[in-house]
């Protein structure tokens, strides 16, 4: 490959030159990226500032759905799951959640009518106390938004863009920002007071925004491993590799329980209540919830576990665990027949991606290190919006009526490292290098050949 | 500058194609268990009133287990788990345990095996219906209906 330092022989553009024109693009790249995906990263700092206290505010919330008072004698799951049963005959469950201490009520998450609800039970008096529709939980919807807009696989990708960009946003600010000649601390690390409105307002950008570049960076870069196609790569490349998550925690497939068959009807599996499920002479039952319970004490598992139950005959009962702290994360896969444990992965299995993901994750949501974690997401989160609207700011004020006040396009358009900088981040990130194709194709089929688009975007 | 731009395109078709199968093998990469295989051996049919022979073959990685630490039978009636019967399992050898029940009331019952070997702990439940059980018990036998399919996530 070439680049920019090849091109010595060449006489007509100088260094100083092309220093500007570079300056130059890297303004336009950075101009229109910011207008394009101001709007996404307002809504993912604003969600994500508010989902940073989601346990806070769901305790809040549904504080009587939560609380129970400590009372004797717990009693067993699955007489707590029967009380469910006996409110909703027709229901299937598929996710049982006992209380973590003594104060916390037991979830019974059931599908029914094609909904799923949480079903909150006092496990000492068997009451039911309340119940959720999962989708309506006001801390889903918020997580909907800043994960996928709420459109989907279609807003999954946007956010990933956005994201993608915003890196961009972050690398090309950075250049921008960087310290010229003899501004050595203003204008760099503290915005200049006194040199007019025009360079306070381009301080009060850029300062700001150097200052909280690397907490954003941190989490675009610790979001991006649940994004639905980068992450899922990167997932896919390090768990095949041996580095990541063992498989079945994020993806891949669980193992499966021993199917005897001639023990097991086929429908037997999918009886939900602890009664005779079939008319087989002899045959294995599934495990009871009490047993899967136990079979969790008996190896530790951090007491916010959900069980998930099996969907199939040859399906197993999940144990899983995401707590705040990545170090206690756990997911156990148990045979639904005998109990065996088929597969116990805690964060010390994990590959070193894996454990770096896994913190990164509980980083990210502001779980690992408590409030100060939660503080710092909060800060940047609030650094974010006030750099948008600065840089919105920015633009406004400086833009020629009627016109969109973009950079001038460089005389020298054959920027060899800009370009060669914007192939390798298409090339990371898959979502960027569609996008910059689509920009190519838009600008060589349609601005380059209309005189008013080209006049509008300064190109 | 073309030639960049063409590696580029195949090198961006190759990742999306690449990122979406999980090998089988993989979690031979990962921490392993060593699960315990336990199959419950009952007679064909269960009569009353004759001593009955209940069985375990243990296996680990397909391999006999004869050092159980502790292997019992729990065995109860449908309804009555609470007052269930528990009975201690003898060795035979070739990794199989056993114990003898003798029933005396028609019914439905159910066999648990509690075994722990090797640190782990497995506990299949058989159901046997011994004799000529009532209608009622019989009704119990009814199929439920298809489960449907939901999906989990956890973040």
């Amino acid at each position: 490959m070439t680049t920019a330092r090849n091109e010595k022989h060449n006489d007509v553009p100088t260094n100083a030159m092309k220093t500007k024109d570079l300056y130059k693009a890297v303004w336009r790249w950075h101009f229109y990226a910011g207008l394009i995906f101001m709007p996404f990263l307002l809504i993912l700092a604003i969600t994500g500032g508010i989902y940073l206290f989601k346990s806070e505010i769901e305790q809040f919330m549904y504080q009587d759905f939560y609380q129970v008072e400590a009372q004797g004698q717990v009693i067993s799951p699955s007489k707590q799951i029967e009380t469910v049963m006996d409110r909703y005959p027709e229901a299937n469950v598929d996710r049982y959640r006992p209380g973590e201490d003594t104060h916390r009520s037991a979830e019974v998450g059931i599908i029914n009518d094609s909904s799923s609800l949480t079903v909150f039970v006092n496990p000492y008096t068997g009451e039911i106390v309340g119940e959720l529709h999962d989708e309506e939980r006001l801390m889903n919807k918020i997580e909907e938004i800043h994960g996928e807009l709420m459109a989907g696989t279609t807003g999954d990708r946007m956010v990933e863009l956005a994201a993608c960009w915003a890196l961009i946003l972050i690398v090309t600010g950075i250049y921008l920002w960087r310290p010229k000649r003899n501004e050595k601390l203003w204008g760099t690390l503290l915005p200049r007071f006194s040199k007019g409105k025009n360079v306070l307002r381009r301080d009060l950008h850029a300062v700001p925004a150097f200052w909280i570049s690397a907490g954003m960076f941190f989490l675009i870069i610790t979001g991006l491993p649940w994004s639905g196609l980068w992450g899922n790569g990167v997932q896919h490349l390090a768990t095949n590799t041996g580095v990541g998550y063992p498989p079945s925690i994020w993806i891949g497939e669980a193992p499966t329980s021993d199917v005897k068959t001639e023990d097991v009807a086929d429908v037997s599996w999918a009886a939900e209540n602890l009664d005779v499920p079939s008319s087989a002479i002899q045959e294995y039952e599934r495990l009871s919830i009490d047993d899967v319970v136990a079979i969790a004490k008996e190896r530790n598992v951090y007491p916010s576990y959900d069980v998930f139950f099996p969907k199939e005959a040859d399906g197993v009962y999940t144990l899983s665990v995401f707590p705040p702290k990545a170090e206690d994360e756990a997911t156990i896969h148990i045979d639904q027949y005998t109990g065996a444990v088929l597969a116990d992965y805690r964060f010390q299995d994990y590959g070193p991606a894996g454990k770096m993901i896994a913190m990164g994750i509980t980083l990210h949501k502001g779980s690992q290190f408590g409030l100060i974690n939660q503080l710092a997401g909060l800060i940047i989160c609030i650094g974010i919006v006030g750099v948008v609207v600065s840089g919105f700011y920015l633009w406004w004020k400086r833009k020629p009526n009627g016109e969109l006040g973009a950079p001038k396009a460089p005389a020298n358009k054959t920027m060899k490292s800009l370009t060669f900088i914007l192939l390798l981040l298409g090339v990371l990130f898959p979502l960027v290098g569609i996008s910059l194709i689509f920009v190519w194709m838009i600008d060589f089929l349609l601005i380059k050949r209309t005189p008013k688009l080209k006049k509008f975007l300064n190109a | 500058m073309k030639i960049v731009f063409h590696f580029f395109s195949i090198f961006i078709f190759l990742l999306l194609l690449s990122a979406c199968t999980v090998d089988t093998s993989t979690g031979n990469l990962y921490k392993q268990s060593q699960p315990l295989e336990v199959d419950m051996i009952l007679p064909k049919s269960t009569s009353l009133n004759k001593e009955q022979v209940i069985k375990i073959q243990l296996t680990q990685e397909g391999k006999k287990v004869d050092d159980a630490a502790a292997i019992q039978f729990e065995i109860w009636k449908k309804e009555t788990h609470e007052d269930h019967e528990v009975v201690k399992a003898k060795h035979e050898g070739n990794g199989i345990y056993f114990a003898e029940k003798t029933f005396n009331e028609d019914g439905l019952y159910y066999i648990k095996a509690d075994v722990r070997a090797r640190d782990l702990h497995v506990m299949p439940t058989k159901q046997v219906i011994v004799g000529n059980p009532s209608e009622e018990e019989l009704n119990a036998l009814q199929q439920k209906t298809e489960h449907p399919h939901g999906d989990h996530n956890h973040h």
